[in-house]
């Protein structure tokens, strides 16, 4: 494991981002500059954010076309809202609150007609390329997220990926605190089943085949 | 320490309980013992991890997404803020370098697009129900899909005869009818509104509904009701027997002698005798899925576009995807879309419709493999009332299929659609396609499951419905490896081989020992 497993509850166990030392006034600044119409702080800030949102909405949605169109959303969002910056957390931090507030709304937009996509038993492996991420795993870590049908996947991901507590998830996907945690633990016992076939019969990491 | 205590524990440590440092020091011991315990931990941590996992430069497409969003925000400021219009990110084919300079084009442009052109595109309010999707002999009161409005009256009657018909319900409420399925939509507007099932099956999906309104499913006695959830109900021939489940959510079925809960995954079953629980089994939830897969995006814009063809069962593609078949009433997007329509005899025809906000257009076409090309008759123009024309007004491009080579995926939704359609052998046929077309894909990978129990369960074909499930399993398996093992199991049994039976038997306990199937075969 690349770092020890946190037990507490409720924790965010995300790792804080990198920019969270930073001097948090030249954040500040650089919202208030995006904020006035700044096109150069607006291209700073676009560019500082757009990997991690693009990332973040990658394992929220699953689907990567999907996510590279939230993400869009999303960044038109976030620069809209410069304005609210209030200096309180790292950028960072305050963009994913958005980035994940477009990918939810995002998700009720799209899943009338792509809601079968995720559960559907012909189509419960996306072929979607993800860069391997963790060294323990046999697979990336994405593809594991891709077994889950998308209301398991997006608690999940909000809860140990984002580190939102049990009643912040359950406020964001807009349903009940024990529905949310029937899904997380549905969810684990799915990735569970995978990983146990997976390790009992050795099956190399990578694509499916 | 035990599988059971094991998933008690990380049951409890997913869902964000504290553990002990006894029981967290439990699990990290465990950890190091049991190789799949441990990836069990490391994927949780990797996910903690992996926002903040991605590259420090970013990609060439994350450059281009960035670019797409200033330009918006830009063009944003020329006028009123503009609709959050998707603009598929794969339609923008942006990468590396290139971004900065087309970005750049498209500022050129946003500054002289009129004040017009940028106001904000008002989404359509659905007051009231709507025919979303409609596939086969569909009826409403009483007439053909094709000549209803697909707005509904309130207790209108929608019966299927086959097929399928979808129905988008106020905002964010979805009902799919299936084959043999009479209902009506009761209560419009009220704070309880609900779908009659009279006979057949339905199925809703529903977004959170606002404090104060429900939603339900149900007969004249017994009524499955929810306020977010997926669920459907089963109303026998007779009425007497009704059968609630719950794919996600909670439902309350209430009959007038009882009440009960359902939480996700279980099923109510009310007859004469009273009302049992039962839990719900993979067969009802994808047959649920596959039916909810069939509504359309009709959020947005929306005008409807009916199309008949001659003879009756061609197959529709919209924008490549698979919709259903002939006779078919579909909701789309307001703009233009791809219509394909693919006969049985391998005849085929395309063309561009233009579909306009809250009309109806209707498309007849005569299509036939054994005729030249211009066999087809046009259209008439669309219109805000359904207009229909037999009259030919143009020829239109009509070909015996070319030997295309479809997606995977398109194959595989095409195998489904078909299998729908109770046409099994044309179903084989196009998994064996996929099988042959795209041997490296994962959808063949999943399709040798689906195929094996296509030859086993319709087309009687246990020794090569066997053969299927064992090359799934041979191949690396996945998520239905339990399904293929079971498979090779039903086939050895279906073959009267009794001792590959034993043995398939052997390998299913030994490789899905928690597997509810396991303990009926030890």
């Amino acid at each position: 494991m690349s770092r020890p497993l946190s037990f507490e509850p409720d924790v965010h166990v995300a790792k804080r981002p990198a920019e969270i030392a930073s001097e948090r006034p030249e954040d500040t600044r650089l919202m208030e500059l995006v904020a006035s119409g700044d096109p150069r702080a607006r291209s700073m800030l676009a560019m500082r954010l757009c990997a991690r949102v693009r990332r973040l909405l990658r394992g929220l949605l699953g689907d990567p076309r999907d996510a590279d169109d939230a993400a869009q959303d999303a960044l038109v969002e976030i620069l809209q809202s410069a304005h609210g910056y209030r200096g309180d957390a790292p950028i960072e931090r305050w963009a994913d609150r958005i980035a994940v507030r477009t990918g939810v709304r995002f998700r009720r937009r799209e899943r009338r007609a792509a809601v079968h996509a995720a559960v559907d038993p012909d189509q419960l492996r996306s072929a979607a390329p993800e860069p391997a991420h963790g060294d323990a795993l046999p697979r990336p870590l994405v593809a594991y997220l891709d077994e889950l049908p998308i209301r398991e996947r997006q608690v999940l991901f909000l809860k140990h990926g984002l580190g939102y507590s049990l009643p912040e998830v359950a406020e964001i996907v807009g349903a009940a605190r024990s529905t949310t945690k029937y899904r997380l633990m549905s969810a684990l016992a799915r990735l569970r089943k995978v990983i146990r076939r997976e390790t009992a019969i050795g099956r190399p990491g990578g694509a499916w085949r | 320490m035990k599988h059971r205590a094991w998933n008690g524990l990380t049951d409890r440590l997913v869902a964000g309980e504290r553990l002990s440092p006894d029981e967290a020091r439990s699990l990290e011991e465990a950890a190091r013992i049991d190789p799949a315990h441990a990836n069990e931990l490391a994927l949780l941590d990797d996910l903690a991890g992996f926002v903040d996992a991605g590259q420090k430069e970013p990609s060439a497409d994350s450059i281009a997404i960035a670019h797409a969003a200033l330009a918006r925000v830009t063009a944003g400021e020329l006028g009123p803020r503009p609709a959050m219009e998707r603009s598929r990110s794969r339609a923008l084919g942006i990468a590396g370098i290139a971004a900065a300079s087309l970005v750049a084009a498209a500022l050129a442009v946003l500054v002289w697009w009129p004040r017009d052109e940028l106001d904000a595109t008002p989404e359509l309010q659905v007051a009231g129900a709507w025919v979303t999707i409609a596939s086969g002999q569909v009826t409403v009161d009483g007439r053909a899909i094709g000549d209803a409005m697909p707005r509904l009256d309130p207790s209108a009657t929608v019966a299927v005869r086959d097929g399928l018909a979808c129905l988008a319900i106020e905002p964010g409420i979805d009902v799919c009818l299936g084959a043999g399925t009479t209902a009506s939509v009761e209560g419009l507007g009220d704070p309880e509104m609900r779908v009659e099932v009279r006979r057949g099956h339905a199925v809703a999906r529903l977004d959170p509904l606002p404090s104060g309104r429900s939603f339900g499913l149900g007969t004249a006695r017994v009524r499955a009701v929810a306020v977010g959830t997926i669920f459907s109900i089963d109303v026998s021939e007779d009425g007497g027997s009704v059968t609630a489940a719950v794919l996600d959510g909670v439902v309350e079925v209430r009959t007038p002698d009882a009440t009960m809960r359902l939480a996700a995954h279980e099923v109510a079953r009310v007859h004469a005798g009273g009302i049992e629980r039962d839990r719900l089994t993979a067969d009802v939830e994808a047959r649920d899925l596959e039916l909810l897969a069939s509504v359309p995006d009709v959020d947005g814009r929306i005008g409807h576009v009916a199309i008949d063809v001659s003879p009756p069962g061609a197959t529709v593609l919209v924008d490549d995807r698979t919709l259903g078949t002939s006779p078919l009433l579909v909701a789309l997007a307001a703009g233009e879309h791809r219509l394909e329509l693919r006969g049985s005899g391998g005849a085929r025809v395309g063309e561009t419709l233009t579909i306009r906000a809250e009309t109806v257009v209707a498309r007849r076409f005569s299509l036939s493999a054994a005729e030249p090309p211009a066999a087809l008759e046009a259209p008439l123009e669309e219109s805000i009332e359904i207009e229909e024309t037999d009259e030919a007004t143009e020829g239109r491009e009509v070909a015996r299929a070319p030997a295309l080579k479809s997606s995977p995926r398109a194959l595989l939704a095409e195998a489904r659609m078909l299998r729908r359609e109770d046409r099994w052998r044309d179903a084989a046929s196009t998994y064996r396609r996929l099988l042959r077309d795209h041997p490296r894909s994962s959808e063949a990978h999943t399709a040798l499951v689906s195929l094996g129990d296509l030859l086993l369960d319709r087309l009687g074909e246990p020794a090569q419905a066997a053969r299927f499930y064992l090359r799934y399993v041979r191949e690396g398996a996945g998520a239905l490896a339990p399904e293929a093992r079971w498979g090779i199991v039903r086939a050895r049994r279906q073959q009267g081989d009794t001792r590959g039976e034993r043995e398939a038997i052997e390998d299913f306990v030994a490789h899905h020992p928690d597997d509810a199937r396991a303990a009926g075969l030890r």
